[in-house]
């Protein structure tokens, strides 16, 4: 539970913000920010990144694989080299994954440098 | 702290990095990386390029147009658009081709005039110099400043380029065709200049192959009564485009003082490429079951997705035509009327020169008459995407362009060019009216209007087939071509002199043509077009042989009168070869079984029984050419230096060869010169079948299904640019060959097949291309005619008189004017 309300919240944010303004850049963005503002370890936040990007991307790549996208997959994945567009939704997934996971930590990071030394870890959730 | 820092400026690092490969890519690569982030995400990136990209908005609304426009989709996503005047007919049709097809007309132009490198990179800097070289792009700027001062046609394309740029302009990123999101561009504004830029690269890509060079170098290999018995003038057994010879000499020859060149050396040259070729006939109604012209028209052209063709009708205050367009150019190239129907094949004549300059050492003026002369000097800049941008100058001469001035990379696409200092002078490099021509074929409305409309047309040469409702035929060897001596236009010409020069042109009527003869049939399939005593020089070297030609006037003749759609349609989709029956026969029965092993008389048994058609799962076409290829090469290399062989020409074609065996069993050619013994043509015929089969059997095994013609040959549909995954992913397999009417071939093939009767209120036709109507390679429709295609089917073509009442099931768009 720990580190599902940040994803789900984090996965909810992306989708929305993509939604309102399309554009790839949302998720690098709204992971560092996010780890900005709220505290997180380093690898836990690059945990969560990495799980809502791979959720964000590789969940709406299936999706539209599913419902109209095939063709073209499978067309992209032959012109990267990659056995089938099954393989191409997982990448897409795995890529955002990366993406969130990195800028994720980049903002945890920031984030612990202004933070004091505490005498116990304190999370806010 | 330290620590924190360090990992800090690690990872911002690491981020600085990603963020730059997802919104740039790597374009510093040879083959620069697209954007991932940007290409990848499933909002913006390719996952939107599906077939919903194909719907199309019930009303489009722009302040250019003038009244409504109604666009009437068919079942095959034809456009049929209808238009109260013509400015809102090409407005439309320029929207409709960059919703259907802009990557690809934005990829042609780039070829044309030098700018693939802006997207490409360096890899394409070389490809690009050579297309700027060649002055594509400063041809079709001449064209379009000469097309100004034609109103109604300069209106065309000045609204057709509005056109595509309305569509430019709705074009949100997102919704951008995948491939400028894969090599991470976006779409320029369209021009008159850009619909020039694509015609002239048809022009290339049919007339840029010039022999010139290999000729040259056999010219200069072989003694002269060699090179003459090798390359006749008339090509054998050849029924000429037209059967008559205009009757009157326009000039007496002159004298011709050249010397052919004995200076020039090759390169890695191939021999004998593909060349392209195309079919088309016409009958009139006395050979015709309803009475009425019958025409059909199969351009063959190098086969890739999107398709070189799009579909579609065009109906006006003056004009309702259907038929195929370029993607790029507005108009109807081929296609037909209520009252006519036309249709194209390459003429293979001989269009381009060469002649060696003599360059100062700043390379900046020439030799002429003993005087320097100074060329037009083009300046530009090639810039290249990832990698430091090239200055570009090239020098236009009286000549030509001199396409390169110290050397020449090996690069394949610039294999005529014979030497460096090197004018090309071609006709194309001109300002030319084949706008012109089109604008008005596609309103003709009898003989006199097509005789009207074709001599704007200069480049590429095409046999013009035409057919009208008032039962007149017609073929026209069209295009311009230059009054030149027969050594100027075949050889290399080893100096800048006056008499090189290009000064007159055959008029039009004393081009090869034929108005309505007695036989009541026309045929071209880029056969010589005439016989024996025509006046002028127009090439020899290049003509298809008698194959595709005779078979299609033997076919017609075999149906007699009373001839429907349908036999045309069996004609173009006929695989026999000719060739084969004529020399195999022969071939089979001068062999002497009883020198043959087993697997030897296995392939002689397969041969004896075959019909001589290229259809699919026959075993004989691959071994028929094999054999064939050893019988050219045992008669003819020995003739030449073994070190020359025959990289350095081509090998006289198949039809020369035939002849020598049909007509000269005597001939000294049949000896080997490289063996002390005197080989007779039937030693030739054992020793070239005997070599044939033990390299088959070696590659392939013994007789089996892997020497099938069509698992030897299959059919492969690529895509422009080459990109892997965006042609046909799967095996296809056709039967047909270039030397059949039915000329699949590989990766080339009958690009549009069109038959026409011109009946009834509007006329009877069908058609096909393979591919489909979309450009889109996430949709359905970018190959939803492929198998049919290969299957030899046909679609009806409508073309719509009433918009009211189509007759058909159509979706509607409306074009209107902004409120």
């Amino acid at each position: 539970m720990r580190t599902l309300l940040p994803t789900l919240i984090l996965v909810l944010l992306i989708s929305l913000a993509t939604w309102m303004i399309p554009a790839w850049w949302w998720m690098m963005l709204l992971p560092l920010l996010f780890f900005i503002v709220f505290p997180g370890s380093v690898h836990k936040s690059a945990a969560i990144g990495f799980t809502s990007g791979l959720l964000v991307w590789g969940g709406n790549a299936i999706f539209q694989f599913i419902r109209e996208s095939e063709v073209i997959a499978e067309r992209v994945a032959t012109l990267f080299s990659l056995p089938n567009g099954l393989t191409l939704v997982l990448v897409v997934g795995l890529f955002g994954g990366i993406i969130a996971s990195l800028a994720a930590a980049t903002g945890a990071s920031i984030r612990s440098l202004f933070e004091k030394p505490k005498r116990r870890k304190i999370e806010y959730y | 702290m330290i620590w924190k820092w360090s990992r800090l400026i690690i990872l911002l690092l690491l981020s600085g990095i990603v963020y730059f490969f997802c919104q740039v890519g790597v374009p510093f690569l040879k083959s620069p990386l697209p954007p991932f982030g940007k290409l990848l995400n499933p909002t913006t990136g390719f996952w939107k390029n599906t077939s919903a990209f194909d719907d199309n908005d019930p009303e489009i609304n722009h302040e250019l147009i003038e009244q409504t426009v109604d666009v009437l989709w068919d079942e095959r996503r034809v456009p049929h658009i209808f238009a109260e005047n013509n400015h809102d007919l090409y407005f439309t049709q320029g929207y409709i081709h960059a919703k259907e097809r802009l990557w690809q007309m934005d990829f042609v132009t780039r070829v044309s005039s030098g700018r693939l490198s802006e997207v490409v990179g360096e890899r394409a800097a070389n490809f690009d110099q050579f297309h700027r070289r060649i002055g594509l792009g400063y041809s079709a700027k001449l064209t379009i400043d000469t097309m100004k001062s034609f109103s109604a046609e300069y209106a065309a394309l000045e609204a057709y380029s509005d056109g595509v740029n309305a569509y430019i302009e709705k074009l949100k990123p997102a919704d951008r065709p995948v491939e400028f999101k894969i090599l991470n561009y976006k779409p320029e504004k369209w021009s008159p200049y850009k619909s020039a830029l694509v015609l002239k690269y048809m022009a290339w890509d049919l007339d840029g192959s010039a022999k010139d060079k290999y000729m040259t170098n056999a010219k200069r290999v072989l003694p002269e009564e060699v090179f003459n018995a090798a390359y006749p003038l008339l090509r054998p057994y050849t029924n000429p485009v037209a059967p008559e010879v205009p009757r009157r000499r326009r000039r007496a020859a002159q004298q011709y003082n050249y010397q052919p060149t004995r200076t020039y050396s090759g390169g890695d040259f191939a021999p004998n490429p593909y060349q392209k070729g195309s079919n088309n006939w016409v009958v009139n109604g006395s050979k015709t079951r309803t009475g009425k012209p019958i025409l059909a028209n199969d351009p063959h052209l190098g086969l890739t997705l999107p398709a070189i063709w799009y579909e579609n009708q065009l109906s006006s205050n003056d004009c309702s035509v259907y038929g195929v367009s370029l993607p790029g150019v507005p108009m109807v190239v081929i296609g037909f009327n209520t009252d006519v129907a036309w249709g194209l094949t390459y003429t293979q004549s001989d269009r381009i020169d060469f002649v060696k300059m003599d360059l100062n050492e700043e390379k900046n003026q020439y030799r002429l008459k003993g005087k320097w002369e100074n060329p037009l000097i083009l300046e530009d800049t090639i810039v290249v995407r990832g990698a430091a941008n090239r200055i570009n100058r090239t020098l236009i001469t009286k000549f030509g362009p001199i396409v390169y001035t110290d050397s020449i990379p090996n690069e394949g696409y610039n294999n005529m060019i014979p030497d460096f200092n090197m004018a090309m002078n071609w006709t194309a490099i001109a300002p030319t009216l084949e706008f012109i021509t089109m604008y008005r074929l596609n309103r003709a409305k009898n003989l006199s209007d097509y005789k009207a409309a074709l001599p704007y047309f200069a480049a590429p040469g095409q046999n013009f087939v035409f057919a009208s409702k008032d039962n007149d035929i017609a073929i026209w060897h069209n295009g311009k071509f230059p009054i030149r001596e027969m050594e100027q236009a075949r050889f290399v010409n080893e100096k800048a002199e006056e008499s090189n020069l290009w000064d007159e042109y055959i008029p039009f009527d004393e081009l090869p043509h034929s108005e309505n003869p007695a036989q009541g049939f026309l045929v071209s399939a880029n056969q010589q077009p005439h016989g024996e005593n025509y006046p002028y020089y127009l090439g020899s070297d290049a003509y298809s042989d008698f194959e595709r030609s005779n078979r299609i006037i033997e076919m017609i003749n075999e149906v007699g009168t009373g001839i429907t759609p349908q036999d045309f349609q069996n004609i173009q989709l006929d695989n026999k070869s000719m060739m084969a029956e004529k020399i195999l026969p022969l071939l089979l029965e001068k062999l002497d079984e009883t020198t043959l092993r087993d697997d030897e008389a296995d392939v002689y048994a397969e041969l004896n029984s075959w019909d001589f058609n290229y259809t699919a799962f026959s075993k004989s076409p691959g071994i028929f050419y094999a054999w064939l290829s050893e019988l050219r090469k045992s008669i003819w290399q020995d003739e030449i230096k073994p070190e020359f062989a025959e990289d350095y020409f081509w090998l006289p074609f198949s039809d020369r060869t035939t002849e020598l065996f049909l007509t000269d069993t005597l001939s000294v050619f049949f000896d080997d010169k490289t063996t002390p013994q005197v080989e007779t043509y039937r030693d030739v015929i054992e020793t070239s079948f005997k070599n044939a089969v033990e390299g088959f059997v070696e590659k392939h095994g013994g007789l089996n299904e892997s020497w099938q013609w069509g698992k030897l040959n299959p059919t492969k549909i690529g895509a422009l640019a080459n990109m892997s995954g965006f042609g046909v992913n799967r095996e296809l397999i056709t039967g047909g060959s270039s030397d059949a009417v039915n000329a699949i071939d590989g990766d080339s093939g009958p690009s549009w097949r069109m038959i026409v009767s011109l009946d009834g209120e509007t006329p009877t036709a069908f058609g096909i291309y393979p591919g489909g109507q979309s450009g889109n390679p996430g949709s359905e429709d970018y190959e939803s005619s492929i198998d049919t295609w290969a299957k030899g089917g046909y679609y009806p073509l409508h073309l719509i008189s009433d918009k009211n009442n189509p007759g058909i099931q159509v979706e509607k768009t409306i074009f209107k004017p902004e409120e």
